[in-house]
């Protein structure tokens, strides 16, 4: 990265981060030493496809992967400024994530109220009337209307984009500096999607929180990434700024991905690409 | 009018109309949902018709009265110049032959319990059950390769396959007994970019060598843009706009279809390109 301003800062920095499983046959690396730089206020999309180790990857960061299953190393993991260990058995402090199915990610006998000043409580030794007010001033922060009424909503009962905002207000009660967001609209319609999409940049605006985009829609990244990485069999083999998604792609497996993605404005002669070029990376 | 004739009707909806009664009672009461709400539509030989639309629309809805995996309403669903919303379970068998889907998730709509050759047959032992194994044998190889698993061992199990060679082996399965239609209820939403592309391709190159016709439901735009001839675009149950696939992605009349192609990702390029241009 060449042109960052002196004076801004990092949201988050990884260097030579090493996820590895623990199998019966012993250890089995799959994320294999990547460096991840997001600066404050702006996101970075990490696309791949399913197994690329892109979801890994982002859990590992969040300190989410048990250490019983997963050995993390890494040279430096370091969230503004304030530097983790990798697999330690604590949350990585200053981060927070959301996931694909605001349903699965929501505790379903639980009103949100309830789940918020939990979560509230817990962070900030918040209770009662001022947990309360906390919480109100979250679901208002996700545009969520009537919100005092939707505290004492369940999960069910709300439409799935709303569900999400819940997800990203309890992510929000954590004050994060930097927001894993992996996959969160792909379980939400397309005008819902473009809707939380609006809210996640807005917030991030607010903020002046960094944000990890992990999707494997490269349209979708193209929209909300700043800069972008390419994961494939758990390395990144690209990277770029955002318009490395719309035809400034180098890597054989960047272009084979841009290829066959169709797209709503043109239609091509044919999408598939053939995989040559898959044994000169492994 | 010879069978095949272009511009034969395959397919004719007409005012179709699908309503789930309300269910419960005091507070647990639910209103009667209006899933399908007056649709019709047609499909020619050959053609490639998209229903698309947002979760609750009632696209699958249309999709499973046209299979006739529920019954509808009212309206009529006329395949192959018969009303199949009145024929028995006997007369609807003789129709399934001509009638096929692929399923949106290959993981569900494989029987896990059945070897892969198996599973491509099964339609052969069921709508030509006089056939003989070995002959049978020999289309299901011929259908294997045709959907590019030549080499695929017919002992295997789904779950020793990956998703896009599923979704494969489910293709393979309903084209095996030669349909005139096939509905594809997302049958690719499921899938990788890379792997949702060579389905595609697939389908399109189908398509052409044995002269099959799709109704094709989807959600995405520009996997409509891709395969279909004409879409037809549902919201609450009724069809907001319908027209050739260019010119109703290219010039929509309507302001919803307007708001679904706006949402659609990775317009960023037009867009800067466009606020460069009007400053």
């Amino acid at each position: 990265m060449t042109n960052i301003a002196a004076d801004a800062k990092f949201a988050l920095q990884v260097r030579n981060l090493r996820v590895s499983y623990r199998s019966d046959n012993g250890p089995v690396e799959i994320v294999h030493g990547i460096d991840l730089d997001v600066l404050e206020g702006k996101t970075l999309g990490l696309v791949g496809e399913s197994g690329s180790g892109k979801s890994i990857t982002g859990k590992a960061v969040m300190g989410l992967l048990g250490r019983r299953m997963f050995d993390i190393t890494a040279d430096k993991l370091e969230v503004a400024g304030t530097e983790t260990t990798p697999n330690s058995p604590k949350l990585t402090p200053g981060a927070a994530m959301i996931f694909q199915n605001p349903f699965t990610s929501l505790n379903p006998s639980f009103t949100v109220g309830d789940f918020l000043t939990d979560v509230i409580r817990h962070r900030h030794g918040l209770k009662g009337a001022a947990a309360k007010k906390r919480a109100l001033e979250l679901l208002d922060a996700v545009r969520i209307p009537d919100a005092a009424r939707k505290l004492r909503s369940y999960p069910h009962q709300m439409s799935g984009g709303q569900q999400q905002r819940v997800v990203i207000a309890v992510a929000l009660a954590l004050e994060p500096r930097v927001l894993i967001a992996d996959e969160p609209t792909t379980a939400l319609d397309v005008t819902v999607q473009a809707k939380i999409i609006e809210l996640l940049n807005e917030l991030q605006k607010e903020h002046g929180m960094g944000m990890v985009f992990v999707s494997h829609d490269l349209s979708l990244v193209s929209d909300i990434a700043d800069s972008v990485a390419v994961m494939y069999r758990g390395k990144i083999v690209e990277r770029g700024d955002w318009g490395l998604m719309t035809g400034a792609a180098q890597h054989p497996y960047t272009k084979m991905l841009l290829a066959s993605s169709p797209s709503v404005r043109v239609r091509s002669q044919r999408l598939s690409v053939s995989w040559d070029f898959e044994e000169e990376l492994v | 009018m010879s069978e095949n004739a272009p511009n034969r009707v395959l397919l004719r909806a007409q005012d179709l109309v699908k309503v789930y009664p309300a269910r419960g009672i005091g507070r647990t009461r639910t209103r009667e949902v209006r899933a399908v709400d007056g649709v019709s539509f047609d499909l020619k030989v050959g053609e490639t018709l998209a229903i698309v639309g947002e979760s609750g629309s009632g696209k699958s809805t249309v999709a499973n009265a046209v299979l006739r995996l529920h019954d509808v309403t009212s309206g009529s669903i006329e395949f192959d110049g018969k009303d199949i919303t009145k024929l028995s379970r006997g007369q609807m068998h003789a129709i399934r032959r001509d009638l096929q889907v692929v399923f949106q998730d290959p993981y569900e709509s494989l029987d896990p319990r059945m070897r892969l050759g198996d599973i491509v047959a099964e339609p052969l032992r069921i709508h030509s059950p006089d056939m003989k194994r070995s002959e049978r044998q020999e289309i299901v190889r011929e259908m294997m390769s045709l959907v590019g698993l030549g080499s695929m061992p017919l002992d295997r199990y789904p779950h020793q396959l990956s998703g896009g060679q599923r979704q494969r082996v489910g293709i393979a399965r309903a084209l095996i007994i030669e349909p005139k239609l096939v509905v594809c209820d997302e049958a690719v939403s499921a899938l990788d970019v890379s792997v949702q592309a060579q389905v595609l391709d697939l389908l399109s190159d189908l398509k052409e060598r044995l002269g099959l016709s799709y109704l094709f439901i989807t959600h995405d735009l520009a996997v409509v843009r891709q395969v279909a001839d004409r879409v037809l675009v549902l919201y609450h149950g009724q069809v907001v706009e319908e027209g050739m696939t260019d010119e109703v992605l290219d010039h929509p009349r309507e302001e919803y279809t307007r708001n679904l192609i706006a949402a659609v990702p990775g317009q960023r390029a037009e867009r800067e390109r466009m606020k460069k241009e009007t400053v």
